[in-house]
């Protein structure tokens, strides 16, 4: 049996919100399975890991599990349902871009057939585990899909595991959690053993007792000898940022610019480590818990389904007529985005679909209140930012701490003016990223440049040495022969 | 007479070993703050976007950030865009220019592609690029290193079989840029209902 | 009493309705011992406040109906109206107030582009333009007018029998050759309810207590008003070892516009500092620069002239008072920044 401890953190989120958590709202009605859609649609490039490239053709008869996309970053995904390839083309995506992009679409063929991979054996090496995870498209499931090998180092101290689920009204960690806790565990087990990681830390936020409770018995009857230090954490948005859960958790606090694996602590959400544990027996991502929530919905509830479900179809397990409903805000209320084509498939990401009618003031002037620096988890100054943004002084805003913003979107929360703080501060970063991008290929350019004028001065220099040289050598072979003629006259 | 006098070289006296005091220390300064290189011309070249292009009529960015630095106008490159003749006003403390191109040359993020099997393998282009960004061997065929070309377009005009155009520079394929706030149909900012308590 | 909000106002027009119901306590005790002349001040005021502003933005080309619901021009209006001699005609009320909105506020491009505290820059620019009546109108609480005596002070008329200088101002021009117990004798302080300055006290604890209502509605926070407070009194407290020279500390606390300015005019948040540290700080400025001015300069308050300086240091404050971000080892400093 597994030891474990449970304590209260006895740290507290500077900043933050307390947003009405909606939570009961999906958790009342038990998870279920959806019926598969007529059709599934696979983003190429946007299904997580990166840029990716198709493995099949159009035509093609896949199984449940046959990898279909390669990504740059190595990552695979797999067909979630046997099926035939029907088409690959722009389709729309679930994305914030709101854009289409080139998707495989798949017509499942109701069959079961299946195409996994061999069950890893114990003992194995964390180069197994990666290739696995490579394998299997291992994402982070939480929302940001940074392929979790990545994060996968040796002299890794500490495994969080982010439980917090801050997010208003979403539920679908804390059903996983409920209803998949041993794979979950053993996810984490396992991956503790195979980097040799000393301590796992589970950050749960207070107002999830059911899950808790299914936590301390999975640890109870794991077989591991893992140490699990569980901490509960005060009910708070943004608890759950990686930042600030391991600050809340470990009192460590990253630096700017540097990333949690630096300081040798990884954090995982827990539909990640049971998506692991799965993968080791060698099932790939096929499925994921979605949450399908918000006031709009007849039933909302939890449901489990496969990748690439259109977003109508899935509404329809919540017994609610997606003709009805014109956009889905896809992730919760804080960091989600909206979505109006519903035929876009969920990917990976995919962890709450909420339905509600929202009324958006309408903007007012910044009055300076200061409410949005209040509640900034970072303790930025968003209220500078902001003018300097709609200024378009960027360079300013980045010293202002543009780029440490996590867009929580805690200010908008708050803002008395509506202004959509954090809408401005993701464009910005996204442009404060381009432009980092430019100047680092203007200092490689300028490099390369001066390089190569060094070389071709160089070049000159030796050209110019081998002539003289030449020369020299030709005067003297002249001198010479003058010296003979004259001694033979 | 006497007081006269000694006022006088009182005045000197102190006034020379001020000077001294001043001058040893003006030497001083001059060794211990030596900077090295110009940082006028480090500062303005740190602005220019690095194409090194020649449209400035320098072999360069860097001698058009010494031309400048000298006195040269502000407003001669193309690449950068007004945003860079702007910056470039705001760092010298003058006024900003118009700058000093055609419509169709500005702020536009071209990359040279070679078309390889028009390539004859003269490597004309490879001596024209400033920035190494072209490889290839005599009589093999050359291709261009998209992300390491500026777009300066000097390998074009010594192509003697016209192979190399001038294209947009292509985007990752999952490169995105949010929308402006107010134009995206985000329901991000709606209120959000607060616990109190 | 319902529970204590987690945080401000989600809207501002609500933050402005606050502030005004705030202010009711005041404007009460104002009318109680200074006359019925503050609501003809008050209503001039607010007229002039929401034409001025409609007329702006009309010729702003900005949309006029829903700038005036948040009542901001209203609130400028009614702080000037409450700034100003209680017995001033009305057309040192309107200047007043038309300079505020116009000048204090649009002419940099309407609400929360202000550098300044529009009502300061009203009220400053009268106490230069019209130093008279700005110095001499205020009503002596022991004669409080009656409502035909406020009508006709508002006309322009007023009757020297109910108006003189401030308590403030007696303090500094009069009282200064007396010693101490001779003018804590005048009639002002002997016919005191509380033994304090007569009419003042009650009016400073009514804003008193509508301040600390908008401290617990979180519309304002308290670091501002304690600042100053705090500031007023020490600073007058260590300056009052001679009783005699000088002005004591409840005379500093409570004649001038100390707590008024303290809860309502250095809280406007455009123009002053946004950080916590930074609103204390600048406060302070605020506080030691009045007690500097009340002391050494011409006019008898200096609330105005201190918010106003301290209002163009207010970006250099919030500069150099940034938390320290998450993850960084010292907080940004300075503007920093190309453009």
């Amino acid at each position: 049996m597994a030891e474990y401890q449970i304590r209260r953190c006895e740290r507290h989120l500077e900043g933050g919100i307390h947003p009405e958590t909606h939570k009961q709202l999906s958790t009342t009605d038990p998870c279920v399975f959806v019926d598969d859609p007529k059709r599934l649609v696979f983003p190429i490039h946007f299904s997580g890991g990166g840029p990716g490239e198709a493995l099949i053709a159009v035509g093609d008869t896949v199984s449940q599990g046959t990898p279909i996309i390669k990504c740059r970053s190595g990552i695979i995904h797999v067909a979630s349902r046997a099926g035939t390839v029907v088409d690959i083309t722009d389709h729309a995506i679930t994305h914030p871009s709101a854009r289409e992009s080139e998707s495989i679409i798949i017509e499942p063929n109701g069959l079961k057939e299946q195409s996994y991979l061999d069950p890893l054996v114990w003992p194995f090496d964390a180069d197994t585990l990666r290739d696995r995870a490579i394998e299997a498209g291992i994402l982070g499931l939480g929302g940001a899909g940074f392929p979790s090998f990545k994060k996968w180092s040796d002299g890794t101290q500490t495994l969080v595991i982010n439980a917090a689920e801050c997010e208003p009204y979403l539920t679908a960690d804390d059903t996983l959690m409920r209803i998949d806790t041993h794979s979950m565990i053993r996810g984490a087990c396992v991956l503790s053993q195979t980097l040799d990681i000393k301590t796992i830390v589970i950050g749960i936020e207070d107002n999830k007792p059911e899950a808790l409770e299914a936590i301390e018995n999975a640890i109870k009857e794991s077989r591991s000898d893992c140490l699990f230090d569980i901490v509960l954490l005060d009910t708070k948005y943004p608890s759950g940022s990686e930042r600030h859960l391991i600050w809340l958790t470990l009192g460590i606090e990253v630096p700017t610019g540097s990333r949690p694996v630096e300081l040798g602590v990884i954090v995982h959400n827990p539909g990640t480590l049971a998506a692991l544990s799965r993968a080791i027996d060698g099932k790939p991502i096929t499925d994921r818990i979605v949450t399908l929530t918000g006031e709009a919905l007849t039933t909302p509830r939890n449901v489990v389904a496969p990748i690439g479900t259109p977003i109508s179809h899935l509404i329809k397990a919540a017994d609610t007529n997606p003709a009805s409903l014109t956009s889905i805000t896809v992730g919760g209320p804080m960091m989600g985005y909206a979505v109006t084509e519903l035929t876009a498939g969920i990917t990976k990401t995919t962890n709450c679909l909420l339905a509600r009618e929202v009324e958006i003031p309408p903007e007012s002037p910044c009055i300076r209140c200061g409410a949005c620096a209040a509640v900034c988890p970072v303790r930025l100054q968003p209220q500078q930012m902001i003018f300097s943004l709609k200024g378009g002084a960027l360079d300013r805003a980045i010293h202002e701490g543009l780029t440490d913003c996590i867009e929580c979107a805690a200010c908008n929360a708050v803002c008395p003016s509506h202004i959509p703080l954090a809408e401005w501060f993701r464009l910005g970063r996204f442009e404060a990223r381009d432009k980092a991008n430019e100047q680092r290929l203007a200092a490689e350019a300028r490099a390369r440049f001066e390089a190569r004028n060094v070389r071709l001065e160089r070049i000159a220099q030796e050209q110019e040495a081998k002539r003289a040289a030449r020369k020299a050598k030709t005067a003297d072979a002249l001198e010479k022969a003058r010296k003979a003629r004259e001694e033979n006259a | 007479m006497k007081e006269a006098f000694l006022t006088v070289s009182a005045g000197v006296l102190g006034l020379s070993v001020m000077g001294l005091v001043g001058g040893a220390f003006l030497q001083y300064a001059s060794k211990a703050f030596k900077v090295d290189g110009n940082p006028l011309v480090d500062s303005i070249d740190a602005l220019l976007p690095q194409t090194q292009c020649g449209q400035c009529g320098h072999p360069g960015c860097k001698p058009y950030a010494e031309a400048i630095a000298k006195g040269e106008s502000i407003n001669r490159c193309p690449p950068g865009g007004q945003e860079t003749v702007d910056r470039l006003a705001a760092l010298l403390g003058v006024d900003s220019l118009p700058l000093d191109a055609d419509e169709t040359t500005v702020e536009q993020d071209l990359v040279a592609v070679i078309i390889e099997e028009e390539c004859i393998g003269c490597t004309k282009c490879i001596q024209a690029c400033p920035v190494d960004a072209i490889i290839g061997a005599a009589k093999l065929m050359h291709t261009v290193i998209i992300d390491d070309c500026t777009g300066c377009d000097l390998c074009v005009d010594p192509c003697p079989v016209d192979c190399i155009n001038m294209v947009p520079r292509p985007k990752a394929p999952d490169y995105w840029m949010p929308q402006r706030p107010n134009i995206i149909s985000s329901d991000r900012f709606g209120q959000i209902g607060m616990q109190h308590g | 009493m319902t529970k204590r909000p987690d945080y401000p106002p989600r809207d501002t027009a609500i933050m402005m309705r606050m502030v005004l119901i705030a202010l009711i306590p005041g404007v009460v005790a104002m009318m109680m011992f200074f006359g019925p002349g503050v609501l003809f001040n008050l209503t001039a005021a607010i007229l002039t406040a929401v034409s001025s502003e409609a007329l702006c933005l009309g010729l702003r080309k900005r949309e006029i109906q829903s700038r005036l619901i948040d009542l901001s021009a209203v609130l400028t209006g009614v702080l000037i109206a409450l700034a100003l001699p209680q017995a001033a005609p009305w057309w040192l009320v309107v200047a007043a107030t038309a300079s505020s909105v116009i000048l204090g506020k649009h002419i940099y491009g309407g609400l929360g582009q202000n550098p300044v505290n529009p009502a300061m820059l009203g009220y400053a620019l009268m106490l230069i333009s019209a130093p008279v009546s700005m110095t001499t109108l205020w009503i002596n609480p022991l004669a409080t007018p009656d409502l035909a005596a406020a009508w006709s002070a508002f006309l322009g008329q007023a009757s020297d029998a109910v108006t003189g200088a401030t308590t403030l101002d007696l303090y500094k021009t009069e009282f200064r050759a007396l010693t101490a117990i001779e003018a804590v004798r005048n009639p002002l302080f002997s016919q005191a309810h509380l033994g304090f300055i007569y009419g003042y006290e009650w009016v400073a604890l009514a804003y008193f207590a509508g301040g600390v209502w908008l401290i617990y509605q979180r519309v304002i926070t308290w670091h501002t008003p304690a600042g100053l407070l705090a500031t007023l009194i020490v600073i007058s407290a260590f300056f009052s070892f001679d009783p005699d020279t000088a002005t004591p500390v409840w005379v500093h606390l409570i004649a001038g516009a100390g707590i008024f300015a303290a809860f309502f005019i250095l809280t406007d948040p455009v123009s002053g500092a946004t950080s916590p540290k930074g609103r204390l700080w600048f406060a302070i400025g605020v506080g030691v620069l009045t007690y500097l001015i009340r002391t050494y300069g011409q006019y008898p308050d200096a609330i105005a002239f201190a918010v106003l300086l301290m209002n163009f240091a207010a970006p250099m404050i919030d500069h150099y008072t940034r938390p320290r971000i998450m993850g960084r080892e010292a907080s940004v400093k300075g503007p920093g920044g190309q453009s």
